[in-house]
């Protein structure tokens, strides 16, 4: 599904083969085809049961998936301009680690504490 | 059916026994008392039978203090969310069996038989109780999750969720003032006269709150994602959908909450795009699910109601699997960021089928839990001529694929694999534990089998309502969206437009008070304690001197502290005789 350049070929799983990409491009587009055909069939059998005038339109509910998903990514990854910060913006780096949920933590002073003594 | 246990005890109260029971017993008897605390509440819920369509069945009823109390009320609405409490509460204890630690399995139960509590409550004063309950029994399970990053994230959990306990508090106050009853019925936002009421506004506030409204609702994403893998699970279960089982019963058919719902499905969307942590991901996503409950609650049609509580019901199975393989994930590895994770499929094959289940469920494929209950919110609000609603609804259901559906499973399983043995130099990671494996099998069965077979779930919806989920234009018009959604993706990411994980933080409205808020608090700490000061030590320089003129006159060196020496006593007695001779002598 992705690509490994710095992988060895045997650690590559079938999902990662050249092939199997291939054949999921195949079969999504060919599933794509095949529910605008039909819907466009159960318009003309008059079997859709259109609410408003916009949905109409035997494909509309896919125009509707393609140019959301669409809009979402390329819209919202401009958010990162406005609201990324660095890692521990807030708490510090110490809330960024990995951490055992198992482990006994120990109690730790919190900032307002130490401001006081400050 | 006959009574398992006295009808005046509540189904809660049995879990909230067993949790406190397990906060003393050894790991084992922990797991046993879980199990054995869900399986009586769930038989006891069960033997009071379920009520007939808008009938009530009323139990543990007294009066005191002028009060009518309803301690439990079993009707349609509140049966089916005690029910799935009681499931979410058994994948808890099983999800947890050895990685729950005394605090989170005690707190998890009681957890839990709050919520339950809460959903069979009949009047508001026995509700509050249940929802201060079940603030302070999570909030342990926030803290369990170690660290100072959890123990802050506690305390901002903490403080608004006890605000929405006052909020209620003084909304029941306010009703109450109004002359109506305890019992807990729907409100209006409006009084006779077309004034404001006030206590119907509280108490909306009150369980906006907790059902994480629009600037509400950083609580959520703040706190979840910092509890354990097992909390975590425990977290996305309850306050949530205890909320939204409130708003139904309270403010069903109210006008706002369509857009307010509308609003929750849609800003998560981006906010899940751009985050790192998959488990935060997983908490926006739990905050787009809301916003479809809210919405059908809103809207408040029989289909939309019943739409709302079968989506409450199906959501907290396939969103407890997708924290529970995102747990599985964070035991063996250690994080839930994207930019850690990849390729994990490879040696966590069942927790990536278990995934991918809970990921097509969330996205409402066919066949799947999601489906059969969203479609009924979204044909709801297409009944009732809401263009605008609808096509929010929409938009949100391509945004639940793009971060629940894709991204969830994509980064963790798949996309770049970072566990490569002749990457990192070390044996992959091993499969999720036995009884996570169990858990979220489970949970995948039932996401399935509601999917496949959704005339049980329908069977306990709370209203009458004619609805076929599996009609052919049903199904071709939700294939048409998901595929050309996806086909959306796999193109974005052929053409390298997908935007990479990015080790960050991103902000959300609570930098408000995480930073203005907290330099804001900490000036007005600083000043009270500078004018205290002032105060303070102009009081002790007034006591002080006045202390010290009174020392001087007083004290052992004052004038009027001196021995009087004889000469000096002499010398007064000779003035007095002197002063006595002249007034005598003037006098005659």
């Amino acid at each position: 599904m992705s690509e490994h350049p710095h992988i060895r070929d045997d650690e590559r799983s079938v999902f990662e083969r050249p092939g199997t990409i291939k054949l999921i491009w195949i079969v999504l587009i060919a599933g794509c085809v095949a529910f605008a055909a039909a819907g466009f069939w159960l318009a003309a059998e008059h079997m859709m049961h259109p609410h408003f005038e916009i949905d109409k339109f035997p494909a509309f509910y896919a125009v509707v998936g393609f140019v959301s998903f669409a809009f979402i990514v390329l819209a919202g990854q401009h958010l990162r301009r406005i609201l990324m910060r660095p890692e521990g913006y807030y708490d510090g780096a110490e809330a960024e680690l990995p951490r055992n949920p198992v482990a006994e933590d120990e109690v730790v002073v919190t900032d307002m504490d130490t401001e006081d003594e400050a | 059916m006959t009574q398992l246990l006295p009808a005046a005890f509540s189904p809660g109260l049995v879990l909230i026994v067993a949790g406190i029971l397990a906060a003393l017993a050894p790991r084992m008897g922990r797991n046993l008392l879980g199990v054995a605390g869900v399986a009586i509440g769930f038989i006891h819920l069960l033997s009071y039978g379920n009520a007939p369509v808008g009938e009530a069945l009323h139990f543990a009823q007294s009066s005191a203090m002028g009060f009518e109390f309803t301690g439990i009320r079993i009707d349609r609405l509140s049966v089916i969310f005690a029910i799935i409490f009681h499931i979410a509460a058994m994948l808890n204890v099983i999800y947890g069996w050895q990685h729950a630690t005394r605090i989170e399995a005690s707190m998890g139960l009681i957890y839990a038989g709050a919520a339950i509590g809460g959903a069979l409550a009949g009047d508001l004063l026995t509700l509050f109780v249940y929802w201060e309950l079940a603030a302070l029994s999570s909030v342990f399970i926030v803290w369990a999750g170690g660290g100072h990053a959890a123990f802050k994230a506690g305390m901002r959990y903490l403080v608004i969720q006890v605000s929405s306990g006052l909020l209620l508090l003084a909304g029941i106050a306010v009703h109450i003032g109004q002359g109506n009853g305890i019992a807990f019925e729907a409100f209006s936002l409006t009084q006779a006269d077309g004034s404001a009421n006030a206590a119907a506004w509280l108490i909306l506030v009150s369980f906006g709150i907790k059902a994480a409204f629009p600037f509400l609702h950083t609580w959520l994403q703040d706190s979840y994602p910092k509890a354990s893998a097992v909390g975590a699970v425990m977290l996305s279960a309850f306050t949530t959908k205890l909320a939204v089982y409130t708003l139904a019963r309270g403010f069903a058919g109210t006008d706002i909450l369509i857009p307010i719902g509308a609003a929750m499905t849609a800003f998560p969307v981006f906010f899940a795009l751009i985050e790192n942590d998959l488990r935060r991901v997983l908490a926006y996503s739990l905050n787009n699910q809301l916003g479809f409950m809210v919405c059908a609650i809103g809207i408040g049609t029989p289909l939309a109601l019943n739409g709302a509580a079968a989506h409450a019901f199906v959501h907290i199975i396939y969103k407890a699997l997708l924290f529970m393989s995102m747990g599985a994930v964070m035991v063996r590895v250690g994080t839930t960021k994207a930019t850690e994770l990849g390729g994990l499929h490879k040696s966590m094959p069942w927790t990536t089928v278990f995934c991918i289940v809970g990921a097509m469920s969330i996205s409402a494929f066919p066949l799947f839990s999601g489906f059969v209950a969203k479609s009924m919110i979204t044909l709801a609000a297409a009944e009732a001529h809401l263009l605008f609603a609808y096509l929010v609804l929409l938009f949100a259901s391509a945004g639940v694929l793009e971060h629940s559906g894709i991204k969830i499973p994509y980064f963790a399983f798949f996309a770049h694999d970072n566990f490569a043995p002749s990457v990192t130099g070390r044996a992959r990671p091993k499969e999720a534990p036995a009884p996570m494996m169990i858990a979220m099998g489970i949970a995948a069965f039932l996401c399935v089998g509601i999917g496949i077979q959704p005339q049980y779930l329908f069977a306990l919806l709370p209203f009458e309502a004619e609805y076929h989920a599996y009609t052919l234009d049903h199904v071709v018009t939700q294939m048409q969206l998901l595929l050309f959604a996806i086909l959306a993706f796999a193109l974005l990411v052929k053409f390298r437009l997908y935007p990479a994980e990015i080790r960050s933080t991103n902000l959300d409205v609570d930098w408000f008070w995480r930073v203005p808020g907290r330099i804001g608090l900490m000036a007005a700490v600083r000043g009270t304690a500078a004018g205290w000061r002032r105060i303070w030590g102009g009081l002790r320089r007034l006591a002080g001197g006045t202390v010290r003129s009174l020392y001087a006159t007083h004290g052992p060196e004052g004038g009027l502290a001196r021995t009087w020496p004889v000469g000096y006593t002499a010398l007064t007695t000779a003035v007095v005789l002197a002063v006595a001779l002249l007034a005598v002598f003037f006098a005659r």
